[in-house]
C-alpha cells in the first residue's frame, strides 16, 4: 500500500515572525505596485508573442534596460510608461478624467405571451425603474403591459 | 552535512521555504536577516516586501530575481533589495511555485563577481549544494511534488537531505 506523502512542516520562529510582519504598508504598497506594474508589462510583451530581444528592438532600448524594467524595482518616468503603452498598444496608466455618473438606457423588446391571447411586442426602454414605450408616449409602470 | 528543509511562507502563488543544517538553531534564511538587520534593516524590509508580493500575488517570476548565480540549470538565483542593492539572497527557484532561500550578505560596491567576496561566495556554494542535493533526493524519489506543484513532499516527517 502506497503511503500517503508529508509536506514540509511549517517553520516558525521569533525572528520570522518579526520579519514577515509589515509595519510600513506604504512601501508595501509601493513595492506591490511596481511589480504587478512589471508583472503586465511583461505579459504584454509575451501576448505579442515578443522575446525581451523584440521588445528592446521596438523600445529603441538595449536588452539591459528591459531586464530593469521587468525586473520590478524600476522607478519608471510618465514619459517611458506612455511609449510603452504606444508600443504594446496598452493602457498603463489612465490619464482621462473620470464620466460622471450617467443613467444607462437600456433598449429592448418584450413579448408578452399569455395562454389567452398574446400581444404585439412593443419597444419599451426602462427609465428610472419604469418602462417607457418608444411606440407611444403612455407611461407604463414596471411590470405592466 | 544535513539539512532540513522547511516551509517559512505559504502563499496562493508561491511557497517560500528555507534549509536548516541539522545541529543548529537557525535557519539560513534566519541567519541571514540576523547578520543584516542592524547595517541593512531598509534593504531587508525591501526584500520582505517583494517576497510577499510574489507570494500572494505574482508569483516567482523569473524577471524578479538575478538569475544565473549558480551553475547551469541548478535553479539557484538572488535577490537584491531595490535602488541600492545592497544586499544579495542566494535561493533555488523552481519555476514561479516554490523557492528556496538560503544566505547571502552584502555586495560591495567594489567587486563585479560574487567570487571576490568570500562570504558571498561561501552562502552561494552552500544554495548550489542545496539545490544539488534537493535534485539528488527527487531522482531517489524520496522527494517528490505535490500535484499542483507547490510543496515538497516525502514518506518522512521532516525534510532531511544530504547535501
Amino acid at each position: 500500500m502506497e503511503t500517503k506523502k508529508k509536506q514540509a512542516k511549517v517553520y516558525k520562529s521569533k525572528v520570522l515572525e518579526d520579519f514577515f510582519t509589515v509595519k510600513d504598508t506604504k512601501e508595501y504598497k509601493r513595492t506591490e505596485n511596481n511589480m504587478l506594474l512589471a508583472l503586465r508589462i511583461e505579459k504584454a510583451v509575451e501576448a505579442r508573442g515578443w522575446n525581451r530581444t523584440r521588445f528592446a528592438k521596438e523600445m529603441n532600448v538595449e536588452s539591459s534596460v528591459i531586464t530593469k524594467w521587468l525586473s520590478g524595482t524600476h522607478n519608471f518616468t510618465c514619459n517611458t510608461l506612455f511609449d510603452i503603452e504606444d508600443v504594446l498598444k496598452i493602457c498603463l496608466v489612465n490619464t482621462k478624467e473620470p464620466h460622471n455618473t450617467q443613467t444607462i438606457l437600456n433598449t429592448f423588446e418584450i413579448k408578452i405571451v399569455t395562454p389567452k391571447q398574446s400581444f404585439q411586442p412593443h419597444s419599451y426602454y426602462l427609465n428610472g425603474g419604469n418602462f417607457m414605450s418608444l411606440s407611444n408616449t403612455t407611461k407604463l409602470h414596471y411590470g405592466e403591459s | 552535512m544535513k539539512v532540513e528543509i522547511v516551509k517559512i511562507l505559504q502563499g496562493d502563488y508561491t511557497n517560500f521555504y528555507t534549509a536548516k543544517i541539522v545541529g543548529e538553531d537557525l535557519s539560513l534564511f534566519e541567519n541571514f536577516i540576523i547578520e543584516n538587520k542592524n547595517k541593512h534593516q531598509k534593504e531587508l524590509e525591501n526584500i520582505r516586501n517583494r517576497i510577499k508580493v510574489m507570494a500572494h500575488n505574482t508569483g516567482a517570476r523569473e524577471t524578479f530575481f538575478k538569475i544565473k548565480e549558480g551553475l547551469p540549470g541548478d535553479g539557484v538565483c538572488a535577490l537584491y533589495d531595490e535602488e541600492e542593492k545592497n544586499l544579495r539572497l542566494y535561493c533555488v527557484r523552481y519555476g514561479k511555485l516554490v523557492v528556496v532561500l538560503g544566505g547571502g550578505g552584502e555586495k560591495p560596491k567594489t567587486i563585479r563577481a560574487l567570487q571576490e567576496n568570500k562570504k558571498l561566495k561561501d552562502e552561494n556554494d552552500l544554495v548550489k549544494r542545496i539545490s544539488k542535493g534537493i535534485s539528488k533526493a527527487m531522482k531517489n524519489r524520496y522527494l517528490q511534488w505535490s500535484a499542483d506543484g507547490m510543496e515538497l513532499e516525502c514518506d518522512d516527517d521532516k525534510i532531511i537531505i544530504e547535501i
